[in-house]
């Protein structure tokens, strides 16, 4: 019991509470802390909004209801509560209807995939510790999966704006349209090169790969800190990229042309009202706790204390997860309140002109960082290799698969088997036209060549040493290529073959063995 | 075969194929649109049940979450929300349409009896190795990759020209 006691002290859950075991729970914790947390954290951001906006502008903000005028927001929600539903004429009901909850419901799904914390469980069995992400699926696209959740909200605006027929509300349905669209290629560019660091698109991996040092030689007390997060490891600007784009893809200013309300009324909502508006709403302030929790997760180092220090360490990681979280909504709101509206063509021109070739180049800078200094030896290793052998294609008909092949991995196992069927008498043991005649004629003009082969190792060890694993392989190859046509596993025959070496040991490979022919051939003649 | 993968393959497909005749059946073009949004979600919903998951999420962000966009963006800009227009065509149209799909679905039916159990590709849907697969020069796909690329760079460095009267 005290055991239980002192890892709850250092953060380390037990791996049972009576029956029930607590990892297999932990998505559904998550799944429900998300929902509850943004749909109960919603009014508190609006509240925030308010006060950060007033201070700024140094005016008083709410303060009638409730202190400092927390319960103004749940005034609000009352009042729109009761608000009488207005469906202007000649609207396309169904979807006029069906847009809210659009914008809605993907901004929810969204955070599925946000690493809240690692959470430390002693197993029953073992006594050892193991770790398991709280969040709600652990799957290896997790980033993709956000950005698609993401690029699907926009129809809730597009649609809303459509059906509401209005021309304000069609205008503010184009122009989300459009800007979502534009800058949607300059997040996934400032994205990817994230990607490139990490090497993963889990995203509790890629908060995992900032938990290092900031540099070689950098003191304990800064490994996982502010200066080995991603904002700074990537160099700043996909950071900056980042954030504009997701500015620019929930529509708040200055990027919200979509509701401009000096040119469009209130744009794609202008015939919304009641609840509908307010489903909008949540929408919008759920997308924007989602795409801030991403760049939390990506740049800001997810669940980590800034600093390596046990008081903070202590802390759990959800809290500074939430931390981060919130100082994103600080920036929207700071940024309402400095920045005018962008022009429609500036806006534009700073997706398309500014952000995305900025983008390219600096991934490509990325790429070479990336791929010269931080990962020299991340080639096909030894782990892919073994990774493409539990690939199991069904459906791909062996032989098939074959003649598409790049020859070259062929060549070998061709070469040998005439001069290994030599023997039996002839090149009839693959049954298949070797691809370079000189050395198939070479090995059937010449039946002698095996016989001297075999009496070559005393002459020549280099080429000696490998006849007898030669007179195998290419008879197992023959077994495999042959079974190959009665339709079985076509990878394993050539592909981890030529993957582990990766090309160059392939072709060094490949040359070792046509020197040796050739010099059976040389044999030959001479004989 | 388990029969919880069939009940979710079944009700997925037929979400598809009805979403996929609304296409063409819907006289207004927002709402084919939608249909056509609705069978790109559960054509990735079944690449997932397929353990195709980077597939799934690509066939979300290109189609549903850019492609689709760029057609509402048009329709909605040429306001092609005139129903009328659309029924002017003959009566020729449809029946030959069914005579063409009947040919379509025999092209398909070798599909049909491939030997074995159906099942899904293990571990073959991941990003890695998709990439392992797709960059690896000893297997050939890498070249039509590439060509692929110049095709789409041809076809945007075409659509500038064409747009643009001065360059």
């Amino acid at each position: 019991m005290s055991q239980t006691v002192n890892d709850l002290m250092h953060g380390i859950l037990p791996e049972h509470l009576g029956p029930v075991q607590i990892p297999a729970l932990v998505p559904y914790v998550a799944l429900a802390g998300i929902i509850g947390f943004i749909l109960a954290i919603v009014p508190g951001l609006i509240w925030i909004e308010r006060v950060v906006i007033a201070l700024m502008q140094d005016r008083s903000g709410p303060n009638r209801v409730g202190p400092r005028g927390l319960l103004q927001t749940m005034a609000d929600g009352v009042k729109l509560f009761f608000k009488e539903e207005i469906m202007p004429r000649s609207v396309d009901v169904k979807i006029y209807y069906l847009a809210p909850i659009i914008a809605m419901i993907p901004a929810l799904a969204g955070g599925g995939t946000l690493p809240l914390q690692v959470l430390h469980f002693r197993s029953d069995a073992t006594g050892a510790i193991f770790t398991r992400p709280l969040m709600v699926g652990d799957v290896n696209i997790g980033l993709l999966y956000i950005l698609a959740l993401s690029s699907l909200q926009v129809y809730g605006v597009v649609l809303a704006g459509w059906a509401s027929n209005n021309k304000y509300s069609l205008l503010g349905g184009l122009r989300a349209s459009a800007q979502l669209i534009s800058y949607e290629l300059a997040m996934g560019l400032s994205i990817l090169c994230v990607v490139m660091l990490a090497g993963s698109l889990r995203l509790n991996e890629i908060v995992a790969k900032q938990n290092v040092l900031p540099f070689a030689g950098a003191p304990e007390i800064l490994r996982g800190s502010v200066f080995s997060w991603f904002w700074l490891q990537s160099g700043i600007i996909p950071f900056i990229i980042y954030t504009i784009a997701m500015i620019a893809e929930t529509n708040r200013a200055p990027f919200d042309l979509p509701e401009a309300e000096s040119e469009l009324i209130a744009g794609f909502h202008t015939e919304y009202s009641s609840m509908k508006f307010a489903m909008f709403f949540m929408g919008e302030y759920a997308s924007m706790l989602t795409v801030c929790g991403l760049n939390a997760a990506l740049f800001w180092g997810g669940s980590l204390p800034p600093f390596n220090i046990p008081v903070l360490a202590m802390i759990p990681g959800v809290v500074w997860f939430i931390i981060k979280v919130m100082a994103g909504i600080v920036f929207y709101v700071w940024l309402r309140a400095t920045l005018p509206r962008l022009r429609y063509d500036a806006l534009m021109n700073l997706g398309w002109k500014r952000l995305l070739p900025l983008g390219l180049v600096w991934m490509f800078v990325m790429a070479v960082w990336s791929g010269l200094v931080l990962h020299p030896d991340n080639k096909a290793s030894a782990a892919t290799s073994v990774q493409l052998e539990n690939v199991d294609l069904p459906f791909v008909p062996a032989n098939t698969y074959k003649e598409i092949e790049d020859p070259k991995p062929v060549v070998p196992n061709q070469k040998v088997l005439p001069s290994a069927g030599g023997t039996g008498g002839g090149p009839a043991g693959g049954g298949r036209p070797a691809p370079q005649p000189a050395t198939g004629g070479a090995g059937a003009s010449n039946p002698q060549a095996p016989g001297r082969g075999g009496a070559q190792p005393q002459a020549n060890p280099t080429t000696g040493g490998s006849p007898a694993t030669e007179g195998q392989s290419p008879s197992s190859f023959g077994s495999a290529s042959g079974a190959s046509g009665a339709g079985v596993a076509p990878m394993p025959v050539t592909a981890p073959s030529g993957i582990p070496g990766s090309p160059g040991g392939q072709r060094t490979r490949l040359n070792q063995q046509n020197q040796k022919t050739e010099s059976t051939g040389e044999n030959g003649s001479d004989h | 075969m388990p029969t919880a993968s069939l009940v979710t393959f079944f009700i997925l497909a037929t979400i598809a194929v009805i979403s996929a005749i609304m296409v063409v059946a819907n006289v207004n073009p927002v709402r084919s649109a939608l249909s056509l949004v609705v069978t790109f979600l559960t054509v990735a919903a079944l690449y997932i049940t397929l353990e195709a998951q980077f597939i799934a999420a690509v066939q979300i962000i290109v189609y549903a979450g850019a492609i689709m966009v760029l057609f509402l963006f048009v329709i909605m800009l040429l306001n092609l929300s005139a129903p009328g227009a659309i029924k002017e065509k003959g009566k020729l149209q449809p029946r030959v349409a069914l005579a063409l799909s009947g040919v379509f679905i025999l092209v398909l039916s070798p599909l049909f009896t491939l030997p074995g159990d159906p099942r899904a590709a293990q571990n073959l849907g991941t990003v890695r190795t998709i990439g392992l697969f797709l960059y690896n020069p000893t297997l050939p796909w890498l070249f039509p990759f590439e060509v692929t690329s110049i095709l789409l760079l041809v076809a945007v460095i075409g659509a500038i020209v064409m747009a643009k009267r001065r360059i």
